[in-house]
């Protein structure tokens, strides 16, 4: 044993490499808070894994994308799991690279000597959303054909070139098949590179700065022997910052516990939320439909309310140039934002410009999800009330058309199709079928819906079925 | 000026934390934390991938019966050779296989019916009417060759041809079509 550890030591030399990284010290004062960025990396690791899990049982192909993720969320074991996994970390990774991003701003961590940790950072920000506007429109759903239609229009707006590069980003007139193909490519190779170069920098420049001390602390010096000598000075910071570490806890195990402490409860809310609230899987989409509603993910929400205040020949100001006037805010921030105070309560302006941007992104959020229309869909002429909508909605959930053509689309043979039911069945029936087929039917091989659905639950997706006539549908 | 980034060489450091506290030290301590919680993420995430991987072992094909024809044109000694496709679930797609039959009627009523795929590795045998194996059924992939009643007679075979249950319904010649485990001495389905 020790004769093979000594000889892989001498070839790789795996104890000193994690002896310089791990066994250092890092500065008092860190606490649970500085793990964001480690819970980003955590976050991103279970994207991978499960975005290559996924990629497996799936087709970038309008034909056959939509049938492929049901497929998944219905015949592959666990499916339905790892895809939630993966739909509420690009969520959680989203909100935890922006909390990220405002806590080392907040905490000044971006001063010297850290100014290019904080422009790697930016640019991870950047991907990550790229991964979020790519990664929707792959269901091939209704929420991702017309929220990608929405999205990449907005590009079209930018005066001069706006048409051009619309044409670029589909690859064609409309979002279509080589759209699809496109952000399948971006998704999975693209950025997936990209981010994980950008990360290995910032990740190494971590390393090599260190972590940085809280501001309090870094302002009132170490504990013993207070002096803010040097507070400022390029020529005496690395002697200050030495004196924090010098007390400091390691890397390994401590800060790392710390960090997995984190991870371990982020995993616990995902899983939760995969097996609490599931995915949403929208209809197929429809290019023909003019009743739905698109609305993007959250994290789209403020930019999509911002349109409506930028009407017509300006649009292209609130499309454009704003989102990229903040992003050169944020490739600036070292340049513009570089005294030697870090406490955030001595930086007015900059809490001040970092409090207006928020408060107007979540401003315009939470503005558009005000006066996002009730969901008033009309399928066939008829306006379905929102018990007939959440039936809508668990037909999907429960994926009903595994087994049966409902509305246009399904499997035409195991189950019975369920349009025109109201033709053949009574309410009472239908909803008495569901709850237990047998009841109705010896034969039937459909299993009871409950209790997996409440009774409740059973009579909303009764009220969706008996509004599906069947003409109607067929033309 | 000290070097920042110097790696902290002296274990000893760590050492004298640990005797501070006595008993098992916090960084023994966080360090088997550090494990558990990883432990734990990597068994409530890796049960799910596990089946997820695993997903596909849990699909069988299921033998179905197919028409071959009208029963009462298989007739002399002639092996016949049937071709038909087949509809399967292919994931989320439902494809066209096309299989084949060997059909050897024994008298007017009886027919032996043997599944096109020799038993090594899968390969079209057929029935030679000339040269070297005349009369008898020759797989030019490894040579094997069988009898008209399906036994093996030279090469690597491992087993007889796959015989398949037939009847026969309104004049229809009618197989139970399955598929075997190649290469095996059992006949095993798949």
């Amino acid at each position: 044993m020790n004769q093979t550890k000594l000889w892989l030591e001498e070839r790789l030399g795996v104890g000193k490499a994690f002896k310089a990284i791990f066994l250092r010290h890092i500065p008092i004062g860190v606490n649970w808070w500085y793990s964001l960025g480690s819970a980003a990396l955590f976050i991103f690791i279970l994207q991978v894994v499960t975005g290559t899990l996924l990629a497996m049982n799936y087709v970038p192909s309008p034909d056959h994308a939509y049938d492929s993720i049901r497929y998944i969320m219905s015949e592959v074991t666990s499916g339905w799991f790892i895809r939630g996994l993966h739909h509420w970390g690009a969520t959680a990774m989203v909100a935890i690279v922006i909390l990220h991003l405002i806590s080392v701003f907040v905490m000044g961590a971006h001063h010297y000597p850290r100014e290019a940790i904080w422009l790697f950072g930016v640019g991870l920000l950047l991907v990550t959303v790229g991964f979020g506007f790519t990664g929707y429109l792959l269901p091939w759903d209704q929420k991702a054909y017309w929220a990608t239609t929405v999205g990449t229009n907005m590009i079209g707006t930018v005066p001069g070139v706006g048409p051009a590069l619309l044409q670029l980003v589909r690859g064609g007139a409309d979002v279509g098949a080589v759209t699809l193909t496109r952000f399948y490519a971006m998704h999975v190779m693209l950025f997936p590179v990209t981010i994980t170069l950008l990360a290995a920098v910032h990740f190494v420049l971590v390393l090599y700065h260190g972590v940085s001390v809280s501001p309090g602390l870094w302002h009132k010096g170490v504990p013993g022997s207070e002096t803010d000598a040097g507070v400022g000075a390029k020529e005496t910071y690395q002697e200050r910052y030495a004196s924090f570490k010098a007390k400091g806890p390691y890397f390994w195990p401590d800060l790392i516990a710390e960090d997995l402490r984190v991870a371990l409860v982020l995993f616990l809310i995902l899983v939760g939320l995969s097996v609490l609230v599931g995915v949403p899987l929208d209809d197929r989409a429809d290019p023909t439909d003019t009743a739905y509603i698109p609305r993007p993910e959250w994290y789209f929400m403020g930019l999509f309310e911002l349109l409506k205040y930028f009407p017509g020949a300006v649009e292209w100001v609130g499309v454009v140039l704003v989102p990229s006037l903040l992003v050169v805010l944020l490739l600036a921030t070292p340049w513009l934002s570089r005294g030697t105070e870090r406490r955030p309560l001595k930086r007015p302006l900059g809490m001040a410009v970092l409090s207006v941007v928020l408060a107007g992104s979540v401003f315009l959020t939470v503005r558009a999800y005000q006066t996002t229309p009730p969901s008033v869909v009309a399928e066939h002429g008829v306006v379905l009330t929102s018990q007939q909508l959440r039936g809508r909605q668990l037909i999907q959930q429960v994926g009903c058309r595994s087994c049966h053509f409902i509305n246009g689309d399904g499997d035409t043979k195991k189950g019975p199709p369920l349009d025109g039911i109201n033709q053949r069945l009574t309410a009472a029936d239908v909803h008495l079928f569901m709850e237990n087929p047998k009841q109705l039917n010896p034969v039937a091989s459909m299993k009871p819906l409950i209790p997996a659905l409440t009774h409740e639950d059973v009579e909303a997706i009764t009220q969706y079925l008996l509004t599906l006539d069947e003409e109607a549908i067929q033309q | 000026m000290p070097d920042p980034h110097a790696i902290d060489e002296e274990e000893g450091n760590a050492d004298a934390e640990n005797s501070q506290h006595g008993g098992v030290s916090r960084r023994i301590f966080l360090s088997y934390l550090s494990m558990a919680i990883s432990g734990f993420i990597g068994v409530i995430a890796g049960i799910p991938i596990v089946g997820y991987l695993v997903s596909p072992l849990s699909k069988q094909e299921v033998a179905r019966w197919i028409t071959l024809g009208k029963a009462s044109d298989f007739k002399g000694p002639e092996p016949k050779f049937v071709t038909f496709s087949l509809t399967r679930r292919d994931g989320w797609t439902e494809v066209q296989d096309s299989r084949a039959c060997w059909v050897i009627p024994q008298d007017n009523t009886t027919y032996v019916v043997f599944n096109g795929k020799c038993t090594h590795l899968g390969c079209a045998y057929s029935w030679r009417t000339t040269g070297e194996h005349t009369d008898k059924f020759f797989c030019p992939c490894h040579d094997g060759v069988y009898d008209r009643q399906g036994t093996v007679l030279d090469g690597p075979p491992p087993r007889p041809l796959d015989r398949l249950e037939t009847k026969v319904e309104n004049d229809q010649l009618m197989v139970l079509f399955q598929d075997f485990r190649l290469g095996s001495p059992a006949k095993e389905p798949l």
